[in-house]
């Protein structure tokens, strides 16, 4: 059976956020949600500091407190380990986001179209013969699709107003056998994604031969992500800057 | 008549009530992946056998007399 | 006494008379809640963006915010009411037999605000009701709320107003007025004959005996919400359900002391509401209350002995931090109550208007106490080094649950123009019983 993983190796990664970008790109997240986020943080103090990193995706938690929690099942786990929401099932009660220990899920607080790209109005008649209406600039035609087994909307659909959403781990691009977009952005191959119940993907090998560990092991969510290199963060690290991009 | 159907409704209730919440919750799912009630909308028994409970008390308080 | 009520040409209690005091009072919330819904329209349009909740961790929020705080406080309210009525029933405590109806008319008004207020704070209201009925999970804390409070205790609160009031129903139903209908409907043929007292006995005693676990496992689910969260530092524990209910018995009381209060002075002395009443409703008062500080003292020295994790974080935010001026005054005002109510209670001298201010202490001790059991873990709690998150509500929340306070005060102040609010034959069944 099918098992997917991720590995984000920090002994490689160096903090560029490629892989934040191209996860908004891929799923036309709205403002101010990051399915994707690198911490950056700072240690010492000047002159003497460090930088380190560390992407966050969602863990896909095999023990997931917010599938536990989710009132009526709009929170659910696949099979093949893929922590996936219900696009039309959520009622934006947002009890999984408080569950989750990792932040990693984000509330549509209002329509795509004015969260998204909110300095221009999309709609605007003056706006339409330049982007032929094809707005906002890029709309994934994937994120709409039903997938897997259970032919639900999973991809986050269209970031309605009102419901949660949270990293997939692209499961349109799963689905087809393509990796997530982040593992296929990163420059440096920090992030390795795969099947790890087969002992002969990448993703086995890398598990094989590099000691790793688990975001937060301790809260028992038993994480799909598994991290080489680096060190858990501590409550004494400090993030040197919080995403700019609010709502 | 009043005794047996108020007992009638509270024994109806029970087993509505029992059958919406075991319907209702997955039990037996090794994983959390079984997120979804074994019978959709079973907890609209529940609902029910809880509106059946709560109806033995108006009946047996509100049949008339001599039934 | 039930004589004289009989052949009484008005109906008692200033049922179906209007007077300036209450058209003022209706007028109001009216516009209150008429405020409240024209705000909700508002944030039903524009999404939950119109207010000052937003996602926690980067986004730097609270997600939760005054809507659950105030689910909390009137789901909590509504626990005193119909336990208490309930008490009455089983233990046949004459003295507090006159607001037994008041009591359980507090319950049903916070809980529909209660339930209300949770289909206000979601982001999908109308999906969310058709899929809790067709999904709801019993795995979820949030079955208790939906199915166990909204449901169950708010339904058997309304059968036991119901069946409760149907002999005073009866006895009015002979008084012609305008409202005679409605009394006739809710009599529903009832004759006060010995049979039919004996039914209403058995039916209320089983009835009581079933509603208080109900009442009890129903509500400690709102404390099991927070309480089974791991990953929420100042959240997780064995406390919460139990410190729910202890807090809910004493806002409810406090509660209940502040109406009874508005409705001796409204109706009048003509009605049974004298310091007994308020000595039987300050004693229960005090020991919730000192439940509550005990409660509240055992989490403030925990919080003191916390490690230097994250639930550090929590007790810094509390005790020092941004939430240190809501979580001292609490504790002065719960303090204060106390003093006031014990120096009563020492004395023996029960005065209404100490009970009252007693009271009207504990209930902002208690919204303040559900505001820092819900925000706090929000903006400091996060596991993950996220910087410190902060909320504050908008108009928006505000006007909403001004309209949820207005839709309470509607019921209640609606009810007593209806139906007499306190029991016409309190007295009755103690003679019986005395005989």
């Amino acid at each position: 059976m099918t098992k997917y993983a991720m590995v984000v190796d920090l002994n490689r990664c160096q903090g560029c956020r490629g892989c934040t970008t191209a996860c908004k790109v891929e799923n036309n997240t709205v403002e101010g949600n990051f399915w994707m986020h690198v911490f950056r943080f700072e240690q010492g103090s000047f002159p003497d500091t460090e930088m380190s990193f560390l992407p966050r995706p969602c863990q896909h938690c095999d023990n997931a407190p917010c599938v536990k929690v989710c009132p009526v099942g709009a929170r659910f786990k696949r099979e093949d380990g893929l922590v996936l929401t219900d696009a039309d099932r959520c009622i934006g009660c947002r009890y999984c986001e408080l569950a989750c220990p990792y932040g990693v899920n984000y509330f549509n607080w209002q329509d795509p179209e004015k969260a998204q790209y909110s300095v221009v109005d999309w709609k605007d008649s003056d706006l339409q013969p330049v982007t032929d209406g094809v707005v906002p600039p890029y709309k994934n035609p994937d994120l709409d699709e039903l997938w897997g087994e259970e032919q639900r909307r999973t991809a986050g659909g269209g970031h309605a107003k009102g419901i949660m959403e949270k990293c997939t781990f692209c499961v349109q691009r799963v689905e087809k056998d393509l990796d997530p977009a982040c593992v296929e952005t990163c420059p440096t191959d920090a992030l390795v994604f795969g099947d790890i119940d087969d002992p002969g993907t990448p993703i086995s090998l890398y598990l094989r031969e590099n000691r790793t560990w688990q975001l937060l092991e301790e809260a028992g969510t038993r994480p799909s992500v598994y991290y080489v290199g680096g060190t858990p963060p501590s409550s004494e690290l400090k993030e040197i800057e919080r995403p700019k991009a609010t709502v | 008549m009043r005794r047996t159907g108020a007992i009638a409704l509270i024994v109806m209730g029970v087993a509505l009530l029992l059958a919406g919440y075991l319907l209702a919750a997955p039990w037996g799912a090794s994983t959390v992946a079984d997120s979804d009630p074994a019978v959709v909308g079973a907890p609209t028994l529940f609902i029910i056998g809880i509106v059946s409970l709560l109806s033995s008390a108006l009946f047996y308080e509100l049949l008339p007399d001599g039934r | 006494m039930s004589v004289e009520t009989r052949v009484e040409q008005k109906l008692p209690q200033g049922v179906g008379r209007l007077t300036p005091g209450w058209l003022v009072f209706f007028a109001v919330s009216f516009v209150v809640f008429v405020i409240g819904i024209g705000a909700y329209s508002y944030q039903l349009s524009n999404g939950l963006i119109v207010t000052g909740m937003r996602s926690t961790g980067t986004m730097g929020g609270a997600t939760w915010g005054l809507y659950v705080v105030m689910v909390e406080y009137f789901i909590g309210v509504s626990l005193a009411g119909v336990v208490l009525a309930a008490f009455v029933e089983v233990f046949n405590i004459g003295a507090l037999r006159p607001v037994s109806r008041l009591a359980v008319l507090l319950t049903i008004a916070s809980l529909s605000t209660g339930v209300l207020g949770v289909l206000l704070d979601l982001g999908s209201p109308f999906r969310g009701f058709v899929n809790m009925l067709l999904y709801v999970r019993p795995q979820s804390a949030f079955f208790g709320t939906f199915m166990l409070v909204a449901v169950g205790v708010l339904m058997t609160s309304l059968v036991y107003l119901y069946l409760g009031g149907r002999r005073d129903a009866a006895t009015i139903a002979g008084t012609p007025s305008g409202l005679r209908w409605f009394h006739k409907l809710w009599a529903a043929g009832y004759r006060d004959t010995e049979p039919e007292r004996e039914r209403h006995r058995r039916v209320m005693f089983w009835l009581s005996i079933g509603l208080v676990p109900l009442v009890i496992v129903a509500l400690s689910t709102e404390g099991l919400v927070f309480g089974i969260q791991v990953g929420r530092p100042g959240w997780y524990g064995s406390l919460q359900g139990p410190d729910f209910i202890v807090l809910a018995a004493a806002s409810g009381l406090a509660n209940l002391v502040v109406l009874t209060a508005i409705i001796r002075r409204a109706v009048g002395a003509r009605i049974p509401l004298g310091h007994a009443v308020f000595k039987w409703l300050g004693s229960l008062l005090l020991a919730a209350t000192a439940a509550s500080l005990y409660f509240q003292t055992v989490k403030t020295f925990t919080l003191l002995y916390a490690t230097p994790g994250n639930e550090r974080l929590i007790a810094d935010a509390l005790l020092r931090g941004p939430y240190a001026w809501i979580f001292w005054s609490s504790l002065v005002l719960m303090v204060v109550a106390m003093i006031l109510l014990v120096s009563q209670a020492a004395t023996g001298a029960w005065s209404v208007p100490a009970v009252v201010a007693a009271s009207v202490a504990i209930s902002t001790a208690a919204v303040a106490e559900r505001y820092l059991t819900v925000i706090p873990s929000q903006t400091h709690g996060m596991l993950l080094p996220y910087e410190p998150g902060s909320y504050f509500p908008t108009w928006v929340e505000f006007a909403v649950v001004g309209g949820l306070f207005a839709l309470g005060a509607i019921l209640i102040g609606g009810f007593v123009k209806v139906f007499p609010i306190i029991n016409l034959n309190s007295n009755r069944r103690e003679v019986r019983t005395d005989a």
